[in-house]
This record gives C-alpha cells, sequence and structure tokens, in this order.
C-alpha cells in the first residue's frame, strides 16, 4: 500500500510537467483566497497561511472542517466517525490550535478545544489556516496554529437564493438554504442547515472474543452513533460607503452526537447510549472605517457555550464571554504601516465542578504591529502583545518576519519567508479550576516557533501553479497533563515537546487533452518528541501519540463543460496511540471521488447535482484506538441556486 | 519465544506436582509461585494487561494475558478476583464478567455481559457470584445500583438485588454479604438466605474491606467530593453482632479503586493507601500502616512521596505499591519490605493497580 501512495503522490508532482507541452491556452493563476476576517497576511510576513481554493470548498460543501482541511492541507486529526475530531498542527495537542470566527475563539474555555466534527463547511465562504504559533496576532492558545472562517461580504442587490438537499450513506441528510437579500447598501444573508446521521455503518470487529469457536473477528454494525447538528447564521451589513460599514454576524449552533462506543462496547453493550450535546451562541458585531490612511475599527461580541453530558442537566457546563475590541491601523505609505489595537474579554464560567467562588474572569490584550517593504522586494513584520488575565500571569509575545521576493523572472518568481515567534496559553478553566484536581497555579504553556519557508511561483499561458516548502522547530514547554493522584486526577505542566518537520505544497492548473485540471499534492514530515517529562516515560524521545511521522494529500479536479469531477486522497502514517510501543495505528490511505454537474435551467435558475464516493478502497482503518471507521460511503447533493 | 514462553508457564504447575508427598504434614496456607498484577489500561485506549511475577526467580511477564490466549483483553478490568480455581475478571468499556483457568490462565469460555453493567467488585459464595454493578451514571442517580446476583452453572445474572448509594468493595462473613457504599454513609448486609438487605451506619461513606482471622471487617472510610467526611480511616465492624465498633481515624484515605487496602499474611498489619498534596500543589501517595494488635495507625508511613500511586498489594512477605502517574504509559511495581526498605522495581503494564493471588 505504501508504495501505490507514493507511486501515486509521484505521479501527480510530475504529471504537470510532462503535461506542459500539451496544453492548450489557460488564462488562469493561482490566485489565493482572502479571508475576509482581519488582515492575517499583511503583519505576518514569514508567517505560513493557506487558504482553501474555491474549487476543493464547492467540491465540499457537505463535509465539516476535519474533511475539508484533512483534504486539502497537510494537517492531521483524531478522530470518530463523525462525532469529535480534534487538530493536531505540527504535531501540536487538540488545544493548541485557536479556531476563529471574527474576534471569537471558538475553542471550549473549560476543554480548551473545538470539535471539528461541529463546525459545518457550508455556512462559510473560505476557511483559513496559519501553520505555527500566532499568539502575537491571536492570543492564548495559537501555539500550533489557528484557523479562519471566512464569511465574504457580497453587498448583494436584489435577492439571491441557494437551497441545498444532500442524502448520503449510513442515513445522512443534509439540508441547507442561503439567502442573500439588499440593496447593495444594506444587505441580510441568512446561512441555515440542518444534518443527521445515523451512522449505522458495517465494520469487521476485532475484539470479537468466542473462545467457544476460536473466532476472534465478526461482521459488526455501529450502533448508537447518532449526529444531529443544525445552526443559523444570520449576517446583518450595511454600507455607508466604500470602505466603511457596519457588520453584524449572528451564529446559533446545536450539536448533538451519541458518543460513539469503542468496538467491544458497541459489541458487547449494543444497547448502551451515551449522548453530549453542545449549544452555542455566537454573535460577533462591529464597525469598520477602512476608508482612509487611518483605518480604525470597533468591534463586540457575545458567546454562550453550554454542553449537557448525557442528558444531565443538573451538571451545568457553561461559560458565558463578553468581548469588546478596537484596532487603529495607520498607514504611512504604501510602504508603512502600523497597527494597534486592545481586546477585552469577561468571562463567565458556571461549570458544576468549579468552587462556587469563581464568579468571572476577566482579560485583555494589547498588541501593535509593524509593517515595513523595503525596496519592494522585503516585506518585515514585527508583532508585540500583552495579555492579561485576571490573577493569572501570561508572557509577552512577539513575533518578527519577513519575506523576500529573492528572484523575479518573465515566468516565475521566487520568495523566501521567515519568522520567529512566541506564543502561550493559559490553562482552561478545568485546569485551573476542576475540583478536584484543578490547580489555579498552573504555568501556561509556552511556544518558541521558528520557520523558514521558500515558494516559487510559474506562470505561462498554459501552466500556472507553486511550490512551497516549509520547514519548522517548535518548542512547546510546561505542557499540561492530568495526572493520577491516587484519590483523584490533577492538572500539571508537565513535559516540554519538540517539533520539527518539513512541509512541502504545491498547487497546478493546467491543461490537458484539451481539459482544465487543477492539482494540489502537500506531504508533512512531522517529528515531535517529548524531550523532558516529570512523569515516568519510555517514550522520551520517540514519536508522539496521534502524530504521524508521514502524511500527505492530494486532489485532481477537472471540467468539462458545465461537468467537474476530482479525486483526492489522504495518508496518514504509523501513529503511536500511547506511550507503549506495541500500540500503534497502522498507516492507510483514503481514496475519495466527486463530481459536480450544472443544470442551467435559464438566466436566473439553475441546479447543481453533486455527488461524492468517500473511501473507494473500502480501507479498513482506525484513527482513534479502537473506534471502528466506515468504508465506502456515497453523498448526492442536490443544490438549487436563483440569481 | 513462544515456545519458550509456554516452558515457563509450565514451571509453577510443576513444582506445584513434586513439591510435596503423602507423608509431610499438612502444610500450613503456601502462597502460589505466581501472582498477578492487574493493568487498568486505557479506558480511552488500549485496554487492560496483566502482568505475572514469579516469587523465586522474580521474573515478570508483561502482557502474560495476551501470551497465553494470543488475543488482548478487550475491556478495563475493574476487579479481579479467584474463586474455586478460576480467576474472575470484571470489565468495564464493554461491561462483562470473562474468567479463566486459576492455573494456566487460558481462557476458554465466553464472557458474560447480559445483567451487568458498570460492575466494579466480585466475590464467589456456593454456586454464586455476587457482583457490584453501579448500573449507571451512579453520580447522578444513586438508585441505580445492584449486585448481580449471577449463577455459576448457569452462566446468568438470576437476580438483581436493588442496593442504591453505588456498592463498591464486599466481603462475605458469617455467611452474610457485606457491601460497602460508595455514595451513602453506610455499609450494606444482605443475608444470603433470603437476599434482603439492612445497613450499618458509618462516619462517612465507605469503600473496601479486609477481613481478620476472626471473620470481622475493617472497612475503608473516605471523603469523597459528593460526601465529604473529616471521620476518615478505617472503621471496625464485628460480624457477629452486625455492630460499627469503632473508627481509627486517618487522614487522606486514598478515593481510588480496589486496591486501597491489604493485609500482610499473618494479619497483623493492614497497609492503607493514602493521598495528600504537597507543599508544591503535587498530589502524592503514602502508604499508612495500621497495627491489628494496638489497633492504631504507626506514627511513620511506610513509604511516602509516591507520585502516581495506584494501589498497594502484599505477596512474597513484601509490599508492592504500583505506581501509574498516567494512563498512557507503562507502570511500575515497587517492593519494599516490612520495615520500608526499598527492595526492588519493576515495569508493569499501564495503570497497574491490584494484585491477584490464586487460591
Amino acid at each position: 500500500m505504501g508504495r501505490f501512495v507514493f507511486i501515486g503522490f509521484l505521479f501527480l508532482a510530475v504529471l504537470p510537467a510532462f503535461s506542459q507541452e500539451m496544453l492548450s491556452v489557460s488564462d488562469s493563476v493561482v490566485l489565493d483566497e482572502i479571508v475576509s476576517y482581519g488582515s492575517l497576511r499583511k503583519y505576518q510576513a514569514g508567517s505560513k497561511i493557506e487558504s482553501i481554493g474555491s474549487e476543493a470548498f464547492l467540491l465540499t460543501k457537505g463535509d465539516d472542517l476535519e474533511q475539508l482541511l484533512s483534504k486539502t492541507l497537510p494537517i492531521a486529526f483524531k478522530t470518530d466517525a463523525g462525532g469529535l475530531s480534534t487538530i493536531r498542527i505540527r504535531g501540536t495537542g487538540s488545544g493548541h490550535t485557536s479556531v476563529n470566527f471574527g474576534g471569537i475563539d471558538l475553542n471550549s474555555l473549560t476543554l480548551g478545544q473545538s470539535n471539528f466534527s461541529n463546525v459545518p463547511v457550508y455556512l462559510f465562504d473560505n476557511v483559513g489556516v496559519q501553520f505555527g504559533s500566532a499568539s502575537s496576532v491571536n492570543g492564548s492558545g495559537s501555539i500550533g496554529g489557528a484557523v479562519h472562517l471566512g464569511l465574504d461580504h457580497n453587498w448583494t442587490e436584489g435577492f439571491r437564493a441557494e437551497a441545498r438537499l444532500s442524502n448520503g450513506s449510513f442515513g445522512e441528510q443534509l439540508y441547507g438554504t442561503k439567502l442573500f437579500a439588499g440593496n447593495g447598501k444594506f444587505e441580510s444573508v441568512t446561512r441555515a442547515y440542518y444534518y443527521y446521521k445515523t451512522n449505522n455503518f458495517s465494520f469487521l470487529n476485532t475484539t470479537y472474543r468466542d473462545f467457544e469457536n476460536g473466532i476472534f473477528e465478526k461482521e459488526d454494525v455501529q450502533r448508537n452513533a447518532s449526529l444531529e447538528h443544525y445552526g443559523v447564521l444570520q449576517e446583518l451589513n450595511y454600507r455607508l460607503e466604500p470602505g466603511e460599514y457596519f457588520f453584524a454576524n449572528v451564529w446559533l449552533e446545536h450539536d448533538w452526537r451519541q458518543n460513539q462506543q469503542n468496538m467491544q462496547t458497541n459489541l458487547n453493550n449494543p444497547d448502551y447510549v451515551e449522548e453530549y450535546l453542545d449549544e452555542h451562541v455566537r454573535v460577533w458585531a462591529g464597525y469598520k472605517n477602512h476608508k482612509n490612511r487611518l483605518k480604525y475599527e470597533v468591534n463586540g461580541g457575545y458567546v454562550s457555550d453550554n454542553a449537557v453530558n448525557n442528558g444531565n442537566s443538573t451538571d451545568t457546563i457553561r461559560t458565558r464571554r463578553w468581548i469588546a475590541e478596537a484596532i487603529l491601523e495607520h498607514g504611512f505609505s504604501v510602504n508603512t504601516s502600523y497597527k494597534i489595537g486592545t481586546k477585552v474579554m469577561r468571562i463567565n464560567p458556571m461549570v458544576y465542578a468549579y468552587e462556587s467562588s469563581l464568579d468571572h474572569e476577566n482579560r485583555m490584550d494589547i498588541y501593535a504591529s509593524f509593517f515595513q517593504r523595503i525596496l519592494n522586494t522585503i516585506s518585515a513584520t514585527v508583532n508585540l502583545r500583552q495579555g492579561f488575565v485576571s490573577n493569572y500571569k501570561v508572557p509577552f509575545t512577539p513575533s518578527v518576519g519577513a519575506s523576500w521576493l529573492a528572484l523575479s523572472e518573465e515566468n516565475w518568481v521566487l520568495n523566501f519567508t521567515g519568522n520567529i515567534s512566541r506564543s502561550y496559553r493559559v490553562p482552561t478553566f478545568n485546569d485551573r479550576f476542576w475540583v478536584p484536581g484543578g490547580n489555579p497555579d498552573l504555568k501556561p504553556e509556552k511556544g518558541m516557533s521558528y520557520e523558514l519557508g521558500s515558494r516559487w511561483d510559474y506562470c505561462n499561458k498554459s501552466l500556472s501553479g507553486n511550490i512551497k516548502v516549509n520547514v519548522f522547530q517548535l518548542n512547546i514547554d510546561d505542557w499540561i497533563l492530568w495526572k493520577n493522584g491516587g484519590s483523584f486526577w490533577y492538572a500539571e505542566n508537565v513535559q516540554n515537546v519538540v517539533s520539527q518537520g518539513i512541509e512541502f505544497m504545491t498547487g497546478w492548473k493546467f491543461n490537458l487533452f484539451n481539459l482544465p485540471f487543477a492539482s494540489g499534492l502537500n506531504y508533512t514530515f512531522t517529528s515531535t518528541q517529548r524531550v523532558k517529562s516529570l512523569n515516568q516515560t519510555n517514550s522520551l524521545k520517540r514519536q508522539m501519540e496521534y502524530v504521524p511521522l508521514h502524511s500527505g494529500n492530494f486532489f485532481l479536479n477537472t471540467s468539462w463543460n458545465k461537468l467537474i469531477v476530482g479525486v483526492d486522497g489522504t495518508y496518514t502514517g504509523e501513529q503511536y496511540t500511547d506511550e507503549d510501543d506495541k500500540n500503534v495505528l497502522e498507516p492507510y490511505f483514503l481514496l475519495n471521488a466527486n463530481a459536480l454537474y450544472e443544470f442551467k435551467i435559464n438566466a436566473k435558475n439553475k441546479v447543481l447535482l453533486s455527488g461524492m464516493i468517500q473511501n473507494i478502497l473500502n480501507t479498513s482503518y482506525q484513527s482513534g484506538w479502537g473506534y471502528a471507521m466506515p468504508g465506502t460511503s456515497y453523498r448526492v447533493n442536490v443544490t438549487y441556486q436563483f440569481n | 519465544m513462544k515456545n519458550k514462553f509456554n516452558l515457563l508457564l509450565l514451571i509453577p504447575i510443576t513444582v506445584g506436582l513434586f513439591s510435596c508427598t503423602k507423608n509431610d504434614p499438612v502444610p500450613e496456607e503456601v502462597e502460589p509461585a505466581v501472582s498477578y498484577i492487574i493493568n487498568y489500561g486505557d479506558y480511552a485506549g488500549a485496554k487492560s494487561t496483566i502482568t505475572a511475577f514469579y516469587k523465586e526467580t522474580g521474573t515478570v511477564f508483561n502482557n502474560y494475558y495476551q501470551n497465553v490466549n494470543d488475543v488482548a483483553l478487550v475491556s478495563n478490568i475493574q476487579h479481579a478476583f479467584t474463586y474455586n480455581g478460576k480467576i474472575y475478571m470484571l470489565g468495564n468499556n464493554p461491561d462483562e464478567l470473562l474468567w479463566v483457568d486459576a492455573e494456566t490462565f487460558s481462557q476458554t469460555e465466553n464472557g458474560v455481559s447480559a445483567d451487568i453493567v458498570k460492575p466494579r467488585f466480585g466475590v464467589g459464595y456456593g454456586n454464586y457470584l455476587y457482583i457490584t454493578c453501579w448500573g449507571g451514571d451512579i453520580w447522578a442517580d444513586e438508585s441505580l445500583s445492584y449486585i448481580a446476583k449471577y449463577n455459576i452453572s448457569g452462566k446468568t445474572v438470576e437476580k438483581k438485588i436493588l442496593l442504591p448509594g453505588g456498592p463498591e468493595g464486599m466481603a462475605i462473613a458469617n455467611n452474610k454479604l457485606y457491601a460497602a457504599l460508595n455514595y451513602k454513609d453506610s455499609v450494606a448486609i444482605v443475608d444470603l438466605g433470603n437476599d434482603q438487605v439492612s445497613y450499618i451506619e458509618t462516619p462517612a461513606v465507605t469503600s473496601y474491606f479486609v477481613k481478620d482471622k476472626q471473620e470481622n471487617l475493617y472497612v475503608s472510610l473516605v471523603s469523597t467530593y459528593s460526601d465529604y467526611s473529616e471521620n476518615t480511616g478505617l472503621g471496625y465492624i464485628n460480624t457477629s453482632s452486625d455492630e460499627y465498633e469503632g473508627t481509627y481515624q486517618l487522614d487522606g484515605v486514598s478515593t481510588s479503586y480496589v486496591n486501597i487496602l491489604s493485609a500482610n499474611t499473618d494479619f497483623s498489619k493492614i497497609y492503607v493507601m493514602t493521598s495528600a498534596y504537597d507543599a508544591n500543589w503535587n498530589l502524592s501517595g503514602a502508604i499508612a500502616i495500621f497495627d491489628v494488635a494496638s489497633k492504631s495507625f504507626e506514627p511513620n508511613n511506610l513509604v511516602e512521596n509516591l507520585s502516581g500511586l495506584n494501589g498497594v498489594g502484599w505477596y512474597n512477605h513484601q509490599v508492592f505499591t504500583f505506581i501509574a502517574e498516567s494512563v498512557t504509559s507503562n507502570g511500575t511495581a515497587q517492593t519494599y519490605q516490612p520495615d520500608g526498605a526499598f527492595i526492588d522495581e519493576f515495569e508493569t503494564g499501564k495503570a497497574p493497580f491490584i494484585m491477584l493471588t490464586a487460591e
């Protein structure tokens, strides 16, 4: 299998080179999408910031965020069959990547992480990912990276609408709608969806034990792993004039799941059900004035996160946040600008296991960013950020970065980038205040990130694309774990981790047999090792758990008239699941295919028919120890668009 | 490798066959040559493993169950006990009762899951096993718990003896079944003739028992998050009168499960696992010593400042302490002389916690 994957990757990598002479004319170039929330790139020279291309976004609208990112970027996830998935950028932990919706970090304040299965791609227009430490821009939690969920401002004139129906294997259903109404100045955008999946897939259960007949595996069906998500995202935008507008976004989200049981419980206790419900209210609104060189904006938000474990609403697990932010940006010239800002937050935790005296926590960040372009070839940035948390000390987080346009020829350009940044994560509320075991005196987790990158862009009449190579080192100190205390578990700063690696990304558009193709290939080598631990362990200087040393993915799409077809695949290398060397997950390769056809009824009405086959090879694999994953599955979608 | 391992398995059997003759006097109770350490494993990952410890050679075999049976355990063993030539194990996630031959550790029959929900502890009596079960989320509904009365020959749970309050450890004494209640300041007594339940009030919630030579019981008194108490330590129950006769105070008795108490062979000492925060806010464990003759705790612990202390056991005239700072890495067993002198340390599976010595 490994050889097959390697040959496949090699084929896709060299395909553009061979195809160059045969291509017909193509005037398209690869353009990155712009994440609408914040000028991510300008003030973070040298940082690796990737956004998902529009084709990939179009074909994966029915996916959740984990499915989208794992297919398109070199990012590892630990996941079960759709109920819970957590991110591991560059070998970091699940709580080391912030997920940002405007100025709101979606990460739970109690658990410190986001469930990427609970973020529907359907509600958003674009997604951007910053690799590496980003605390100097995003604050606490962005040690491994940051994910940004973006919405485009369309300034709709008139009315547009979309309705989507999806049906797939294992009882999967998605119903969605998007309604755009406006007069060019005022705009209302409503996005709503409902998703349900019975998730009753078949698999080979290797935990079956029939000692009397000597049989130790059995065909089984996953039970009690249903999912139900629904949500509404309402935008109200009012443009006073170009560059000056008010906006308000309200996102209500309801995510219910039956916790997937491991294979042995599924088999032996088939009626066993555990439920988990997440309910979120997220409001982000503001005023932006970007008309002049002196730009400013004022934003505010409110977040309510409520969780109900197994129907027990008596044991409250709820936090509320009120956020205010002000940003001032001044461009002296096109070559020089700075930005300063402040963000304040009041957090009201209401968790049954916290001391009742814990009423609230205040947080404030002040930050400054400086941008300088030199000789039109070098961009340099400096970011400084200091956070303040009531009764808690957090570190100063600076970052410096630069990008250098080293060579520029008629058909290609070569850039080099570099970035050094410091990052941190305030321990979660559970880490500090859970009774028993929480420790208010925990130190923040601290990260130090070093990165060098190069990017080669090529464009001629028939071929365009780029090759990007980044090398990184990320040191994380005071990583918090919960330790066995004999009577109960308690949080402690336990280990230091060093993660270093190489990321290779390439994407090309080309014509072949008179057909336009878009392709992408990503590979990442991530060596993440525990270098120091207070715990007794045999796995010092060994690859960390659930971080594959090798992983990668590819996609290849083409279109013919109104038909788009594509294949994509992901390879995940062997993973340790704990500190015992024998408990490893085998490597696996997943191949998917998709197609989309556009029926144009008339100038105003069209229907998109699309379909997807996932895990075509019916690969049997696990992403979390003991949890079954589905084999081959399908999904068909019908999307009606008006205007 | 496998063949060598099988040969080693024959050692204790061979020793047993040739070590006595008809003319020898009836021997006193002799410890078996091998004892087993139950490693709980990771609830969300790889499950329990068994470590075999041979006292004569000090040899340790990890993954013993898997080596004997060719397949791994698929549940987290919450409790294991020996009865009538078998070792019974109660698994969580999935919930099940399984058993192996006490001599060979070979499993030849299928386990049982029906009517065993979140099992905690088991004892054997006659043709029955009595298994305490939480029955569900006991922390949310204390009425869910029960004792499953399992018919050994019928291989079914014959009856559920409803017992609210989270029954945990059990002991059989004077033909009665005593169950410690982890959510109620009491010990329950089940009449084994008619399964009727009565209670003895205790000054704190209780967790486990050790039985003395007179069939009276010492019970651990613990303070839990849901039922705080300052009256922690050991309680003493006279099983003839079913009177609670006294409390022997000890701070910080561990609220951990199963192996927090262990008595030595002649029942002169009871070793009690405790835990407390140190000056650096680290929770560390200690082994306190209860002197049965004087009915008091000795002023000095046998050993203390053990990070990740997960259980205590007695075997081969040594105190075994089990260390598991996490459930993601293998733990260790540390052995001590009765005077506290350190003897040895060896690696176990993940989260070792029970020392099981077969009958």
